[in-house]
Parts: structure tokens; sequence; C-alpha cells
């Protein structure tokens, strides 16, 4: 498992280092993204592309809670969209940010204890939503340092505040019982950027 | 010829600083991401950093609450006339039970409040915690049986860690309170739960004026599993001098004897109606109030 994944990073790698703009290469991700926290596990790792001029970031995320944060573990898929509206705004001549994202995902967790389909255990229409799948909003931004030889991006760090369709709702219908920090929460990530 | 040469090795070493660079900045940015991380939960946010909504990570404040509630009842010093208060189902109506412990403080006087389960929609942590946190601000001990909707998801998980076994028992004076799991719904009525056994050695104890059984779904509602209705009957009897079986999980305020067998049966709302019961114990006698607020 370890090598099969070491080889598929070499793969990337190297792949998005050759010049040629082979098949192969074009379905190499411009990004990979590596996440700490926001809901889709103690850590996940991401990969995927930008499109529309560079204004949205499709990612795919196979995120990881061990048993002892959830009596389990817990191995979540997440699929993420991220709009960049705002165009990147440099801060000195090597640090540049983009300060505001905002975006959408949706995650499947799989656990013994969760279930996509509820009319396999309960009568139909018993309870309204499954418990496998959760979904989020969240806003953030991005900042990076452009390597000394060059202004392309390479690595950025960026940061979420988001909350879940569960807290969105609960939060909209006890505007007095709860604050916003109850509902919402922090994402932290780093984003290595592999081909323009 | 030699130019090229100069030119060649120029550009690898740029080429090698370039790379250099590169791992500089991935460290100093993740030198800068864990020092973040580290104020932030420093400063106290373990709820600024959700890994999952179904994880199960709670604080020491958060764990174990019915046995520490039971604590507080048996320090109070109860002798055989009590009053407590129950409601339930609170699930997602925050804003109705900061009214209800606001009016609880205000001076309604009971020696403690049993939840009837439900207390959270999809057993997710979070919901737990907004709940338990607005209940710790009772001056009063609270007592929390499950419902079948804390069991949803990882919910039991968080529910054993938060407030202790699903089945249990406690005295307050001479009173004797039975509580369990009733949520047959949650196990696809195997037959395991309610817990007859458990029921069974729960009566076994004798010394006691009162008895009172608690648990979130009654037995006269078919998500009790209908074929161990008769078992519960047996225990929860006035041969056992059981005064009131306490339920919750129908939505709808009610007091009856479903079986006409001398045991009335208290079923609470739902807190999005805003009310909830008195129960008043006077040596044999127990009067059941329906109250608002």
């Amino acid at each position: 498992m370890n090598k099969a994944f070491t080889f598929f990073l070499l793969l990337v790698f190297s792949l998005s280092k050759a010049q040629e703009k082979t098949g192969l290469q074009r379905i190499i991700p411009h990004h990979l993204k590596g996440q700490y926290a926001g809901g889709i596990g103690l850590v996940s790792v991401g990969a995927g592309y930008r499109l529309a001029n560079n204004k949205l970031e499709t990612d795919l995320h196979f995120g990881w809670v061990p048993e002892r944060f959830a009596g389990e573990n817990l191995e979540i898929l997440t699929a993420k969209l991220t709009w960049i509206p705002v165009r990147k705004v440099n801060i000195s001549d090597r640090i540049f940010t983009y300060p505001f994202t905002t975006g959408l995902h949706a995650n499947y967790t799989h656990s013994d204890n969760l279930i996509l389909d509820l009319s396999t255990k309960y009568p139909k229409g018993y309870y309204g939503w499954t418990t496998a799948v959760h979904a989020g909003i969240f806003i953030g931004a991005k900042a990076g340092i452009t390597p000394r030889n060059g202004s392309e991006e390479r690595v950025m760090f960026y940061t979420e505040l988001g909350m879940n369709e569960i807290e969105m709702i609960s939060y909209a219908i006890n505007l007095k019982a709860l604050r916003p920090w109850d509902v919402l929460n922090i994402a932290l990530g780093l984003q290595v950027i592999l081909r323009d | 010829m030699e130019t090229q040469i100069t030119r060649i090795r120029k550009y690898r070493r740029l080429y090698r600083l370039s790379r250099w660079v590169n791992i500089i900045t991935i460290s100093r940015l993740l030198t800068l991401t864990l020092i973040a991380a580290m104020l932030m939960s420093m400063g106290g946010c373990r709820d600024a950093f959700q890994y999952s909504p179904n994880e199960v990570r709670l604080k020491e404040h958060e764990s174990d609450l019915n046995k520490k509630n039971i604590a507080r009842i048996q320090a109070a010093g109860l002798k055989d006339s009590i009053r407590f208060v129950v409601f339930g189902d609170t699930q997602r109506f925050y804003d109705e039970l900061e009214d209800f412990v606001n009016h609880m403080n205000a001076g309604v006087e009971a020696d403690f409040v049993i939840l009837t389960g439900d207390i959270t929609d999809f057993g997710l942590q979070k919901e737990f915690t907004w709940i338990t946190r607005e209940l710790n601000k009772l001056k009063v001990p609270f007592i929390v049986v499950p419902g079948n909707h804390d069991y949803l998801g990882n919910g039991k998980r968080v529910f054993d860690e938060m407030f202790g076994p699903e089945n249990f028992t406690f005295k307050a004076g001479d009173n004797y309170f039975v509580c369990m799991n009733t949520n047959s719904i949650e196990c696809s009525f195997d037959g395991s739960v309610p817990d007859v056994s458990f029921l069974r050695s729960a009566f076994s104890e004798r010394s006691y004026s009162n008895a009172f059984v608690v648990s979130h779904i009654p037995p006269h509602d078919n998500d009790f599993d209908q074929n161990l209705v008769d078992e519960y009957r047996k225990e929860v009897s006035q041969e056992n001098n059981v005064k009131l079986s306490i339920h919750g999980h129908q939505h709808r305020y009610t007091l009856s004897e479903p079986f006409n067998d001398g045991v009335p049966y208290l079923v609470t709302a739902s807190t999005y109606k805003r009310n909830y019961a008195l129960v008043t114990v006077a040596g044999e006698q127990v009067s059941v109030q329906e109250k608002y607020y």
C-alpha cells in the first residue's frame, strides 16, 4: 500500500516535471493538498484541478480520523469546490495572497456505525437524512511565497472557516442560544502546485 | 567554450538554489501552520478544529454526567418526600431549552430534573455539547436516559462517554429510580432492547418505598419491541410498588393507564411545546402536574 502510494507520488512528480504535453500529462492534477481538520478528517490529502481561468479549484480529498478521536477509524471521501473570485494581491516581492476564497464540499464517511441508505435498517422515512453523508460551506484565504528565482506559484498555505449542513440549520433556527463560534470550525492546509 | 561551461555551472547552481528555496518555503509554511494550530488549541478552542461531525472528543467536564449528578442527588440528603421535573426530546430546540433553564433557575422548587431522551437530533457530539452546556446551567442535578435519536450514527459512543451506562438505577431518599434503554428500533427489534434481565435484577432490590421507571420509548408504542411488553409489565407493576412509568418519544404530553394494571404512564412532550411534568412525591402519594413556561 505504502509502496504503491510512493510510486504514485513519484509518477505524478516526474510527469509534472516533463516538458512535453503528453496525453498522460494532461490528466496529472494541477495541485496536491494536505489539510488539517475542517470536518473531513484529522488530516486529509487531496488532488485537484484548476478550472475557469484559475478561478475554480476542484479537489478530491481522502481523510482519516484515528480511533482515539471517534471510537473507530473513520475514512472520509470529500469532493470539494473552491471559488477564487478575487485577484491575487502581492504583499511584497515574494509574498502573495488570495485574500478571499469560498466554496462547498460534500463528503461520505465509511464506518460501521454510519449508514448510507437508512431504509435498510429503519422504516422508510423514519429519519430524514443519511448519517454517512454531510455537506459544508466555507470562506477562506490563501497565501504563498514564490521562489527567489521566479514568479510562479509553487506552494500555498490556506485556511478556511466552515460549517456543515446540520450546524447551519441548527444555528438558523436557534439564533438566541447558539453563537457563530458554536457552528464554525477552522481548517488549515497546504497546497503544492504541480503544473500550470 | 569556456563561457558556455560557466553558464551551465551558473544554471546548475540556480537550479539547486531553487530546489533549496522550495524546501525552505515549505518548511516555513509548515512551521507557521503548526504554530497557528498550537496557539488555537492552547486557547481552549477544541471546537475550532473539527475532525469529523462523527468525532468523539469530549472534555473531562463533559464525561460521566449521570454518575456525577447522582452523587449530587445523594449528597442532598433527601427523605421520602421529593419533587422532580420531567421533560425530554430537546432535539434541536436550543432556544426553548435556554428558556426552560432560565425558568427552572428562576425558582421552580425541584430536587432534580429527568430528561426522557432524544436530547439530540442526529447523535452528533456537537449537538450533545450544546445541550449539556445549557443543562449544566441548571442549579439542580439532571439525569438523562438515551433516546433513539441519540444513538444515530456514532451517537451511542458519545452518549456512553458523556452520560455512562444505558441502564442504571439510583435512589433519591426512599425512592428508587430504574433508568433504561428501550430504543428497540435502534437494534432492529432483535430482542436485546430493552434488557429484560437488567430490569429483573433491578427489581430484586427491595429496600425502597416507591419505584419509578424511566426510559425513552414507552411500551405502548410500536418502536418498543412488542415481544417484550409482557416481560416489561411483569416488573413494572403495582407489586413492585412502581408509581409511574416515565417516557418521551411521542412529542405529546399524556398521563394514562394504557394496560389498566394500576401503573400510570407519563409521556412528556418535546421541548418545542414548552411544557414539562412536575412530579411530587409525599410518602406513598405521587401527583403529576403538567406545567408550561
